[in-house]
């Protein structure tokens, strides 16, 4: 079961003995006495408590009790603080950070490249010598090409940390990225920003923001009758945070889960639809054409809370408004007109009693159709049949959704960002489901809601103060997409990335290591040696979050609570925590004074700068007397965004998309995954179906050398027997994972959850958890034109990626 | 008297495996053992399955110490190490532990692990609750129903730290505890009930 049965680990911090020929290099560099007495020197056998938010990335931000002994954490359990148990939670990973903080495989030192690129060769060098050697290449950069042509990069999880260097540097930081917001980009626009969209107290700022974010918080759904799941398996991805659904299912919510595979929320929900992969916006759109001819709609919402009674001028495309169009870059006056029924006669949208959806109307000799006809008229191209030929789902099934969806009186519809978010017709997936929400009228309401869960709160968000600097001190916008740097002229030449963002959100990975190759320098600053790290010219060792050098480690605002990280250990190693790193590097330039000097000023000055009126009062010393958590003042009342009004220039959510003219998508229209189709040629040579899904025991890449969690499995890739019978495999062969791209090679594992024609993996995986290549090498890197112009630009087709697996 | 227990909603479980980290930190547990593991019924993967696609099912069992009332393991231990205490709780007394490995043997559950080396912790110190026995090599060990914790008034780790709350901890001799309650309904299931170990651990299904 072990992977480390019979192997000592006694002497744990004996060497650095990772990647490579590090271990040869760096030998008798460490010395597992003299980092721990540092920590335990003095400290009597007794135990003291502190409390910190743990991560940010699985979604779930769990604050953990940790209870240290002789300077060593010993114990990880869920904050008591929480009542509500809701938020009282750990998962498998927060328990099995006892050993990760303490792994062999951490970077101890600041380590210098000797070999070449990608060959992870590293000698120790000093803090002194690791910073000198940092600012030399700043200074090099910056002389030859500007601030702006340093980039400083950081994963997801990292970013909160350096929220002061990328100014110190003027560095360029990320823009967009392209991941997490397939969907979004094709429903947000339709609802707009949420923010006053109801007149309760309490924001969410990300919704409506390109995120597809759900409209309603998770505590909601128990409010549910119906809640269709389509490619989410929260259970597993956001695993602190899921045990809701089954309250839902308990409290009486029919739970239908539409994914190809047969996932954890598949096993618990009342039914399981298997879909064809890529496929899911014909699913949505086959409901809504369910929903027309049936009639199932809800007129009194669409009259007065949609579009669907605007005038759409059949010539230009473009709606009737009041005034002129708006010109480029000037505000959207929302002055569309409808016919109104009431008078008969054509009126502002919100001076309408009885906005007619439907009948031609001729205006100064002009033909005009509401944007109810058009989306009628579009769906007559797309019947059920062709829905349930795409998607494989029955036409019975499909109807049954459909009424089961429309009809319930209060439905929810929840997706995941692992599987259609990420094939390039996500887009159209999302402006079907707002198409959804149009027609239904299931928004704002209690159960009511759509969008992805796939953040374990979703509930208020505080808006935190944040640090002033003086004038000048700035960070630069990136130009390009971090993840087109590869394939875009760009003015980037030194970066310096925190966290393997490189490798999780690049596609088509072998194209990033050669971008990496070719700068002038790179920095990276982490805990572990993952994958970006073998191109690093310099590595600086990070703490993890629970280890700093002052009393506290951060302050957040998330789901209804303000959360304190508290100091546990001092840095382990030779680390330093994010702050420190940063601070001594704005010292070293001479910036010091732009930099709060403590964590604690940082922290005070989030708190009392804070516009925030649901948190007035909170305080450093109020947050420390009540175990590091403290609820927002609307907490007690369940978040409901586009309660009143949708964001957009109309107040009506807005399904049709004048920009997507040129593209036909104005309203949704069906178009096939660009690579993954199942009529695609390419299918021939590559007939089969790659994705990667969140695992359990992993936060993306993150957790990958955890020996607690390596103890259950590591990195393998699942067919079905269909699939291996047919080449030939047997569960624990190795294979050939392979496209035009790249391949690589790991263990193949039957497992019948798995559809036919399919392979899937964990995400994350670092280069030495293969045997050989990475599985990023395979993922989709092509870029669609349609996708820049909407919200969030261009996305990532991660998953519309088709291989084939063959013996090694 | 009081008869300790633990029920557990297969439904409401996830197999997310964080009661098996729980308890390992909790007790200390060395590497390559575990006292609490989550299977997967008839998969060789953990998030495997049973039948042929698309007609399929799965269940992830959580696996411990069954607390018999009538322990097979006991019987057959030559030394009293094993014993039933006063609280329904089948402990182990290290001390008079010889190692003969013959409860191993008996227990149908196959939940019991011995220290064939000296421990290997990784971490290489003593992590968990500092009330808990650190054993040696030559011991039998397994789930105490977190002792430490229950003898004081604190629910077993594993049950605090199930997110999906679907582990019930009380005391099957009191009526009116949750646990009673659940015990008497019927969708109950025991695990080897033939086997007459008369295990108090049960699920809900
Ligand atoms: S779900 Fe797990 S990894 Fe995420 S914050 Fe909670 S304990 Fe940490
Ligand atoms: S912690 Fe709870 S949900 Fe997770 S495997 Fe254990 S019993 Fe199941
Ligand atoms: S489960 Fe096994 S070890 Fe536990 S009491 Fe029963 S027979 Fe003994």
């Amino acid at each position: 079961m072990s992977g480390t049965e019979g192997i000592s680990r006694r002497g744990f911090l004996k060497g650095v003995g990772t990647v490579g020929a590090l271990g040869a290099l760096a030998g008798g560099m460490t010395n597992a006495g003299e980092w721990l007495s540092s920590a335990s020197a003095g400290e009597q056998p007794d135990e003291k408590v502190a409390y910190l938010y743990h991560r940010d990335h699985c979604g779930c931000h769990c604050s953990l009790k940790c209870t240290m002994r002789e300077g060593r954490i010993c114990l990880i359990e869920p904050n008591d603080a929480y009542q509500d148990k809701f938020y009282r939670h750990v998962c498998v990973k927060g328990i099995s950070e006892i050993q990760h903080i303490y792994s062999d495989q951490r970077v101890q030192t600041p380590m210098k490249r000797v070999g070449e690129r990608g060959e992870a060769q590293f000698v120790s060098i000093s803090w002194d010598e690791a910073y000198d050697l940092l600012i030399e290449n700043l200074k090099k950069t910056w002389d030859k090409y500007g601030h702006e042509a340093v980039l400083m990069h950081c994963s997801s999880e990292c970013r909160p940390h350096y929220s002061l260097l990328p100014a110190v540097l003027g560095a360029s930081t990320q823009g967009a990225v392209g991941i997490d917001m397939g969907m979004g980009n094709g429903r947000d626009p339709a609802f707009g920003p949420s923010k006053g969209c109801t007149d309760a107290p309490g924001e969410y700022a990300g919704l409506g923001a390109g995120w597809n974010r759900p409209t309603n918080e998770p505590r909601d759904l128990i409010y549910s009758k119906y809640i269709l799941l389509v490619g989410n398996n929260v259970f597993h991805s956001v695993l602190s945070r899921s045990s809701m659904l089954l309250d839902a299912q308990e409290a009486g919510a029919r739970l239908v889960a539409v994914d190809p595979h047969y996932s954890q929320v598949a096993a618990k929900a009342d039914e399981w639809v298997p879909i064809q992969p890529g496929t899911d916006p014909a699913l949505y759109l086959g409901m809504a054409s369910v929903i027309v001819d049936k009639k199932l709609y809800d007129e009194d919402f669409m009259k007065k809370r949609t579009d669907f009674p605007f005038l759409v001028n059949t010539q230009t495309g473009l709606r009737l408004r009041a005034g002129e169009e708006p010109a480029a870059g000037k505000t959207d006056a929302g002055d569309e007109m409808v016919w109104d029924l009431a008078t008969d006669s054509l009126v502002r949208h919100d001076q309408a009693s009885d906005p007619a959806l439907s009948g031609e109307r001729i205006i100064d000799g002009v033909t005009y159709r509401t944007v109810f006809d058009l989306f009628v008229e579009n769906l007559a191209s797309f019947p059920v049949e062709k829905a349930s030929q795409l998607t494989h789902i029955p036409v019975e099934k499909l109807e049954e959704i459909a009424v089961d969806y429309a009809t319930s009186g209060a439905s929810s519809l929840v997706m995941g960002y692992g599987g259609n978010d990420k094939i390039s017709n996500a887009d159209i997936g999302g402006h079907t489901l707002a198409a959804l929400v149009a027609l239904t009228g299931m928004i704002g309401k209690p159960g009511a809601s759509v969008g992805c869960f796939a953040d374990g709160f979703h509930g208020y968000q505080a808006t935190l103060g944040s640090w002033k600097f003086p004038e000048g001190v700035k960070s630069a916008t990136l130009k390009t997409k971090f993840f087109r740097l590869p394939y875009e002229e760009n003015n980037i030449h030194m970066a310096i990335i925190a966290g393997d963002s490189p490798m999780n959100r690049t596609a088509n990975y072998q194209m990033t290591e050669k971008w990496l190759s070719g700068l002038d320098f790179v920095c990276a600053i982490d805990m572990y040696y993952t994958s970006y790290t073998d191109y690093a010219d310099l590595i600086l060792p990070a703490a993890t979050v629970f280890e700093s050098e002052g009393d506290y480690n951060g302050v957040e605002a998330y789901g209804g609570y303000v959360t304190l990280r508290e100091k546990c250990i001092d840095p382990l190693f030779d680390s330093k925590s994010d702050f420190q790193i940063q601070v001594d590097i704005a010292q070293r330039l001479g910036m010091g004074d732009a930099v709060p000097d403590s964590f604690e000023q940082l922290i005070r000055t989030m708190l009392d700068t804070s516009p925030d009126e649901t948190i007035e009062g909170i305080t450093l010393e109020s947050l420390v007397a009540n175990q590091g958590v403290q609820a927002q003042s609307c907490q007690g009342t369940i978040r409901r965004g586009y309660v009143d009004r949708f964001g957009t220039p109309s107040q009506r959510l807005e399904l049709y998309f004048e920009n997507m003219l040129p593209y036909g998508q104005q309203l949704p229209v069906w178009e096939p995954p660009m690579e993954a189709g199942e009529d695609n040629a390419l299918r021939k040579k590559y007939p089969l179906y790659f994705a990667t899904y969140k695992s359990k025991f992993r936060i993306h890449n993150q957790y990958w050398d955890s020996a607690w969690n390596n103890q259950f499995e590591s990195a393998f890739i699942e067919m079905n027997q269909i699939d291996m019978d047919a080449r030939g495999l047997n569960s624990g062969d190795e294979v050939r994972i392979v496209n035009d791209r790249g391949e690589f090679k790991t263990k193949v594992l039957h497992n019948e959850a798995v559809r036919p024609g399919c392979v899937r993996m964990p995400s994350g995986s670092w280069k030495k958890n293969v045997d050989e290549g990475c599985f990023q090498y395979m993922s989709n890197s092509d870029v669609l034109e349609r996708h820049s112009k909407l919200i969030m630009g261009y996305m990532i087709s991660f998953n519309d990626t088709l291989v084939e697996v063959e013996r090694a | 008297m009081t008869k300790l227990a633990i029920a557990i909603n297969l439904h409401r479980c996830t197999g997310c495996h964080t009661c098996v980290n729980a308890c390992k930190m909790q007790n200390n547990v060395p590497m390559g053992m575990l006292w609490n593991r989550v299977i997967t019924e008839n998969s060789a993967v953990s998030d495997g399955v049973e039948g042929t696609y698309p007609n399929i099912s799965r269940t992830t069992i959580p696996l411990a110490c069954q607390h018999c009332e009538n322990p097979a393991c006991q019987k057959v231990c030559p030394t009293g190490a094993t014993y039933k205490d006063d609280m329904g709780r089948v402990e182990i007394d290290y001390d008079k532990c010889i190692g003969c490995r013959m409860c191993m043997a008996a227990c149908p559950y196959n939940v019991r692990v011995f220290n064939w080396n000296e421990p290997d912790r990784d971490p290489g110190f003593n992590y968990g609750d500092a009330r808990v026995p650190v054993r040696s090599k030559g011991v039998v060990e397994k789930c105490t129903l977190c002792k430490e914790r229950t003898d004081n008034g604190q629910v077993p780790m594993c049950v605090e730290c199930c997110p999906m709350e679907a582990r019930v901890y009380g005391d099957l001799d009191d009526p009116n505890s949750e646990i009673s309650k659940l015990r008497a309904k019927n969708n109950v299931r025991i695990l080897l009930e033939d086997m007459g170990t008369k295990p108090q651990v049960f699920y809900l299904e």
